[in-house]
């Protein structure tokens, strides 16, 4: 009787404490997981501000490259950086669309 | 003359000349019952079925429930015919099949999962201990019923009581003592209606001022994909390391997971009302079945009601306890207050720790902290009851 009762609780414990320590780990991984994630982005940014003047690439196309050079402006300013600093975009390269074909017929279907 | 022998025949096989004074008891009983349903308002969505089934199971020849189908001690390892039973049996009878089978607690269980947020026990997993330590209550009152004369099978039954859990209870009783099943739920969803009485002095008894006045840091928010991966992990986790907690569990987390994975929202939607619904109704009716005068007056039932309360009493207890041990060791940032939504009986235990904080300190918040050790009471007392049966059935 009093051994049930100690196997007992002490397997509620067990039970529990397993539990509590599986979903500990598995939060941590999570969270930090979704910390890199969110640091992905900002990295991207970066190369592609810098990516843009390195790229060298024979496509004429002004009113695109205005578009571009005042994003990038409106994203500097918006990173802090003095309005007055002065870029030029010397050329740009164009890259695969990456979103499936499934993803970009619904896109499609939905705004027709 | 023959009319009036016709009449005097009809009064003779009527109800009025059939009933014992046992019966009359066990109607004036369920009368209370109905009456602390509906007036007091005690859990009505199950002790009104479950009254009314006391009062039907109780009507002198209307034969809708049959003890003698369900159990009989003269004859050792005795086992329902399921055949007899759905060929002579009063309605009662067929609604118990239900539960005698194990099918309504873990539909319960479903339903529940469905309807809880696991999101404050995932933030902080900590409470999952918490939701251990309620389930002294169980065990402690699995040693006292067997000192007061029970047997292993029926002490374990009626510590079940202190899990504050109806349909937990009510799974293990028919597994473990299905002659006391009566009993048990009655005390069982009693004491789930009483959390707001029984609960307060314990946890102000325990507890300094100071510790009522802790406002804890606000929970992490939780990703979807912890909470899809939460249920799944819980069953692999529970059901290897108990095998027989898995109707309950399994069906707790496979309603949870409906809830979360987005995707099958009519399912979790049915789970979560209709189906509840139509089981609540018919696990109420069963249960109060068992409840006939034979069962449910005597000593034992007393006892019982008693032993629920102590077994109650001291999972609170454990709980505000260990909670204090978690205050100390977190330096402070726990409130012990939330031990107590440890038992189980969701959500009212969790929001007793809510008003308990706020009469404390008017801007403390605690309901959503003390939903985690509730949740966990949940996964506790399941696993508990998982372990009493396969201990001692």
């Amino acid at each position: 009787m009093w051994l049930q009762s100690i196997v007992g609780i002490s397997v509620v414990f067990l039970a529990l404490i397993s539990l509590s320590f599986a979903i500990y780990v598995f939060g941590k991984v999570m969270v930090t997981g979704t910390k890199r994630e969110k640091e992905k982005p900002v990295k991207e940014k970066l190369e592609n501000v810098g990516s843009i003047e390195v790229n060298t690439d024979i496509n004429d196309d002004d009113e695109l490259i205005a578009v571009i050079t005042a994003a990038v402006q409106a994203s500097l300013v918006k990173a802090g950086i003095s309005p007055e600093c002065k870029i030029i975009v010397k050329s740009f390269k164009r890259i695969s669309d990456g979103t499936p074909v499934w993803n970009s017929t619904g896109r499609k279907e939905l705004l027709s | 003359m023959e009319f009036i022998d016709a009449i005097g025949k009809l009064l003779r096989e009527s109800g009025f000349a059939t009933m014992s004074w046992q019966q009359l008891l066990m109607i004036v009983i369920s009368c209370f019952l109905l009456y602390l349903g509906i007036v007091k308002k005690y859990e009505p969505l199950l002790l009104i079925p479950i009254a009314f089934g006391m009062l039907l199971t109780n009507m002198p020849g209307a034969h809708l429930y049959h003890p003698e189908f369900w159990s009989n001690p003269a004859v050792e390892g005795f086992k329902p015919d399921y055949m007899l039973i759905l060929k002579k049996g009063g309605i009662l009878d067929l609604f118990y099949i239900g539960i005698k089978t194990g099918i309504f607690p873990p539909l319960i269980f479903m339903g529940v999962g469905a309807m809880n947020d696991f999101g404050p026990l995932i933030a902080n997993p900590k409470t999952f201990l918490l939701g251990a330590a309620a389930q002294f209550g169980i065990f402690f009152t699995f040693i006292g019923a067997q000192l007061l004369g029970f047997t292993g099978m029926e002490a374990g039954a009626i510590g079940i009581i202190g899990g504050a859990d109806g349909p937990t209870a009510i799974f293990t009783a028919t597994k473990l003592a299905p002659h006391l099943l009566g009993a048990i739920a009655v005390a069982a969803y009693s004491y789930m209606a009483l959390v707001p009485v029984i609960q307060p002095p314990i946890m102000k008894l325990l507890t300094t001022k100071k510790e009522r006045n802790v406002i804890m840091k606000q929970l992490r928010p939780v990703s979807k994909k912890e909470k899809i991966i939460f249920p799944i992990a819980v069953t692999l986790l529970v059901v290897l390391l108990i095998p027989a907690a898995a109707p309950l569990v399994g069906m707790l987390m496979l309603g949870n997971l409906a809830r979360e994975s987005g995707v099958i929202d009519r399912l979790s939607k049915t789970i979560q009302n209709e189906l509840i619904n139509i089981v609540t109704i018919l696990l109420g009716i069963g249960v109060g079945a068992t409840a006939t005068a034979e069962n449910f007056l005597a000593l034992d039932t007393l006892l019982i009601i008693g032993l629920g309360l102590v077994a109650f009493a001291i999972g609170t207890t454990f709980g505000v306890l260990f909670g204090k041990l978690m205050y100390w060791l977190t330096k402070g940032k726990i409130n012990p207050l939330i031990g107590s939504a440890g038992v189980s009986a969701v959500p009212m235990a969790a929001r007793v720790s809510q008003k308990v904080g706020q009469e404390a300190n008017p801007s403390n918040y605690l309901l959503m902290h003390a939903m985690g050790p509730n949740v966990a009471g949940v996964i506790g007392s399941a696993v508990a009851a998982g372990i009493l049966i396969s201990l001692l059935g």
